[in-house]
């Protein structure tokens, strides 16, 4: 009765919901129905409903899959230290830039910072080739002034990771800084007297003011990105990868490119597909849990 | 009940009318688009279903016309005059006013492999596609194992001149069995003169000259000449900046056409990504056999001594194309078109004289015979619902009588005089004879050179005699990229034509190819990448071999054994 009676004083507001509900809806969840060709032998003019019903069959073949493991694996390192950096990196250049009194350069180094963001990888990918060439990149120039052996960072295994993991650091973390920025202005300056007051130096103050302030914001970053725990970055792999670096750089999503649409094998790409989707949502639900029992804190 | 009530309730009503009008809004958009998808492959047979009693003239025009829906591949190669472009141009004024037949194109892509890629996007989600559409070989066959293509067999029979019938049939049948399933004709093949794949060694004489030696004849000479490249500036600019022998890496090492190393495998009877014969008569994969190991052990030990570019493996041959025209490099393998790409004379003219060779063996014997596929890349196919199969029968008469027939009209619908628009890209669907550039245009352009005489030419080969005559006068710019495409062929016609080898399997993939090749594939580039630069021992090829029977490729060569049992 009650839920009716809220309902009906608010229904204009749930009547401007509908949209965005409708949008997810279609794009969202409408598409999951075709999770069911992961199950099936899919032909594609047979349909849904026509193709043969095959169980966890693609499963157990993608797990023989001679590429299925080493990607997995690339894929969970490299999304793991993206993550970690892209965590960690902003928090210490807003925390840095929360210290410059002067607004222009604040503001400047921001939207520089901001900048590489809305640059598209394919665009990136011509640009790092270029400046890490190991034979008159500037990169290199500099390694090799500095009297060190110049450095083939896209064809080299042992450090092709790095390269994927620093330079998707360097394209976003200005869009995070951002995010942590916002949250700093957010907290209390009465705190920051009262703490002069009791005379403590500008560390102790970001140790036990600042950094308690956002802390909501690290956990609710932290946890919508290990969704993203499987998603190590298409574009920017696929444009930067070759032979080479097959071994070290090929992820789930590069493998299912390869199989579903250079190859046609819906149905298997799919499980694959369906596979990441599974461990991302568990992971999700288990930070979400986390998130509450350490930090008290609810995202939802 | 007070003042402030019926503020509210515009407020409120203002709020219902916006949110409203934003559902509407989407509602409207998802119906339109909608719609658009809707009528563009199915309904266009309601704007011709008036019985056309088109005759069997293969010239025959549909009264009233027909509306054709397309997609197609636009790659950024294709150039226009003023005026026109890929929906309006000669070629489709053609069709409408002389064989009312109104080609409309839903999308285009511009790359083939987009093209592709879309493509089984599409398959995948059981729409259909188009009218008339081009596949590949392993859409092909999905397609027609799913049985939405229209039997194309009476159409051609009826509606092909025979100068069609002659040139589709150029080859001896292959192509067209290739697209035949169960005695029915699935699609028409595009045809192409297969010979011309073959690579040629490209080499810069001035280079050579600068450095004091001669064309390679072996192996041995052209590691020397690479190693020259490298060590004794042959640019002279005083600065060791130039590159020994360039490679890239490919969408295939193997036949990329561009700085690939299909002709450097053949220089060591080893044909990788191909289907050869072995001693008992059976077929087997090339990239497994022994000369391969050897093939690329050659290529560690360059790479190793600084005579391959240490960044090869990160080329595209767009990158590679920057090394060609800012000198850094001299000496590649690659197909006879690269007179055109990556050379760009208007670009650099230091590259005039850059010129095809024959290829060269490990044992220092010439010729050296090459592997290549079949002529047949992708096929064109009609929709089994349209009303019109025979149309795409027509539209492939008209490419081939204006180009080659008696009524050929070259300069307008091939290439302009200095060969830098190319109109014969316009068509939907086009096949070329097969002896086309070599030997038949290649012996009567020489023969009318040599004579001074054009009167035995077809307006295609006046095209090209004019561009070499130019060039012989100096034109360097108008001349260059055909003059050099023609040495080639002759370079071609010397080792190849009567050393022709053919890949055995060129059906559409197998089963067990569908499932794994892509796997084997990566494995194979990875392994092949990483023993040319030394990031791996040669012998990781022995373990190769065994991984790729292991995984799949004995089976596959079951298959292809199969297959080509069964089209003897």
């Amino acid at each position: 009765m009650r839920v009716l009676k809220s309902f009906k004083r608010d229904y204009t507001l749930h009547l401007m919901l509908v949209p965005a509900l409708l949008l997810v809806l279609v794009f969202s969840y409408y598409p999951m129905f075709g999770f069911v060709i992961a199950f099936e032998k899919f032909v594609a003019y047979k349909g849904f409903f026509h193709s043969k019903w095959v169980g966890f069959d693609n499963f157990r073949y993608i797990f023989k899959m001679p590429d299925f493991l080493p990607a997995f694996r690339n894929t969970a390192i490299i999304a793991i230290l993206k993550i970690v950096g892209n965590l960690i990196v902003p928090i210490v250049i807003a925390l840095l830039l929360n210290e410059v009194r002067q607004t222009f350069i604040k503001r400047g180094v921001q939207i520089l910072v901001y900048l590489p963001h809305f640059l598209s990888w394919v665009i990136l990918a011509g640009i790092l080739k270029d400046i890490l060439s190991p034979s008159g990149g500037i990169v290199n120039e500099l390694i090799t002034a500095l009297g060190f052996k110049p450095i083939f960072f896209l064809g080299d295994n042992h450090w092709f990771r790095f390269t994927l993991i620093a330079s998707d650091v360097w394209k976003e973390f200005g869009f995070n800084t951002i995010v942590y920025t916002a949250a700093l202005t957010s907290i209390n300056p009465s705190l920051y007297e009262a703490a002069v007051v009791d005379g403590a130096s500008r560390w102790k103050q970001t140790l036990y003011i600042t950094l308690p302030g956002i802390v909501p914001i690290i956990i609710l970053l932290a946890t919508i990105s290990l969704g993203n725990v499987l998603n190590a970055g298409f574009d920017q792999v696929f444009n930067l990868y070759s032979p080479v670096t097959y071994s070290t750089g090929d992820i789930l999503d590069t493998l299912v490119y390869r199989v579903g649409i250079v190859s046609a094998q819906y149905s298997v790409s799919t499980a694959i597909g369906l596979f990441k989707s599974i461990i991302s949502f568990v992971l999700i639900c288990a930070s979400y849990g986390l998130a509450y029992r350490l930090a008290n804190y609810r995202i939802f | 009940m007070n003042e402030g009530e019926p503020e509210l309730n515009k407020r409120k009503s203002a709020m219902i009318g916006l949110s409203v009008l934003s559902s509407v809004s989407l509602a409207l958009t998802a119906c339109g688009g909608e719609n658009s998808s809707d009528t563009s492959p199915e309904k266009p047979n309601t704007t011709a279903s008036a019985p056309n009693a088109a005759s069997a003239d293969p010239a025959g025009k549909y009264e009233p016309p027909i509306t054709v829906h397309s997609i197609r591949p636009v790659d950024s190669t294709v150039t226009y005059d003023a005026g026109e472009d890929i929906t309006n141009n000669r070629w489709s004024d053609y069709f409408k006013n002389e064989l009312g037949i109104d080609i409309v194109y839903d999308w285009t892509t511009a790359k083939n492999d987009d093209y592709t890629n879309k493509l089984n996007v599409i398959i995948a989600s059981g729409d259909k596609p188009a009218d008339i559409y081009q596949v590949n070989a392993s859409q092909l066959q999905q397609l027609a194992d799913a049985g939405v293509l229209a039997d194309l067999n009476e159409a051609f029979d009826k509606y092909a001149s025979p100068l069609t019938k002659k040139l589709m049939n150029g080859d001896g049948g292959k192509s067209m069995s290739s697209a035949t399933f169960d005695g029915k004709l699935l699609a028409l093949p595009q045809g192409s003169a297969t010979i011309t794949s073959n690579d040629v060694l490209w080499i810069r004489t001035d280079w050579l000259k600068n450095v004091g030696l001669s064309e390679p004849k072996s192996i041995d000479d052209l590691v020397k000449i690479a190693d020259a490249f490298v060590n004794q500036d042959p640019d002279k600019n005083g600065k060791k900046d130039t590159l020994g022998l360039g490679i890239t890496q490919g969408p295939s090492l193997t036949n990329g056409g561009v700085a690939d190393l299909g002709g450097w495998f053949a220089g060591f009877k080893a044909y990788p990504d191909r289907w050869v014969k072995d001693a008992a008569g059976q077929a087997v994969f090339g990239s497994i056999q022994p000369e391969v190991k050897q093939a690329l052990a050659k290529l560690q030990e360059m790479y190793k001594s600084g005579l391959i570019d240490k960044e090869w493996a990160v080329k595209d041959s767009d990158k590679f194309g920057e090394d060609v025209l800012t000198n850094k490099v001299g000496m590649w393998y690659g197909a006879n078109w690269n007179s055109m790409y990556p050379i760009d004379i208007s670009k650099n003219k230091d590259l005039l004289q850059v010129k095809p060779f024959s290829l060269v063996a490990v044992d220092g014997k010439q010729p050296v015979v090459q592997a290549v596929d079949p002529s047949v890349n992708n096929y064109f196919v009609v929709n089994k619902d349209f009303k019109h199969p025979e149309a795409v029968v027509k539209l492939m008469t008209a490419f081939q009588e204006k180009l080659w027939g008696e009524s050929s009209e070259f300069e307008k619908y091939g290439t302009n005089a200095n060969q830098s628009v190319s109109y014969f890209k316009y068509p939907l669907v086009q096949s070329w004879p097969a002896t086309k550039d070599i030997p038949d245009n290649l012996d009567a352009v020489r023969a009318a050179l040599s004579a001074n005489d054009t009167s035995k030419l077809n307006s295609e080969q006046k095209g090209i005699y004019t561009s070499i005559k130019a060039f012989n006068d100096g034109d360097i710019v108008k001349g260059y990229s055909t003059a050099r495409q023609y040495d080639a062929f002759e370079v071609i016609k010397k080792d190849d034509l009567n050393n022709q080898l053919f890949s055995l399997f060129y059906g559409a993939p197998t089963p067990t190819m569908v499932e794994k090749k892509q796997a084997l594939d990566k494995l194979e580039q990875e392994v092949f990448t990483k023993i040319i630069m030394g990031a791996v021992p040669v012998d990781e090829f022995d373990k190769f071999v065994a991984d790729w029977k292991k995984l799949g490729g004995d089976q596959i060569t079951q298959e292809v054994n199969d297959w080509v049992a069964s089209h003897k």
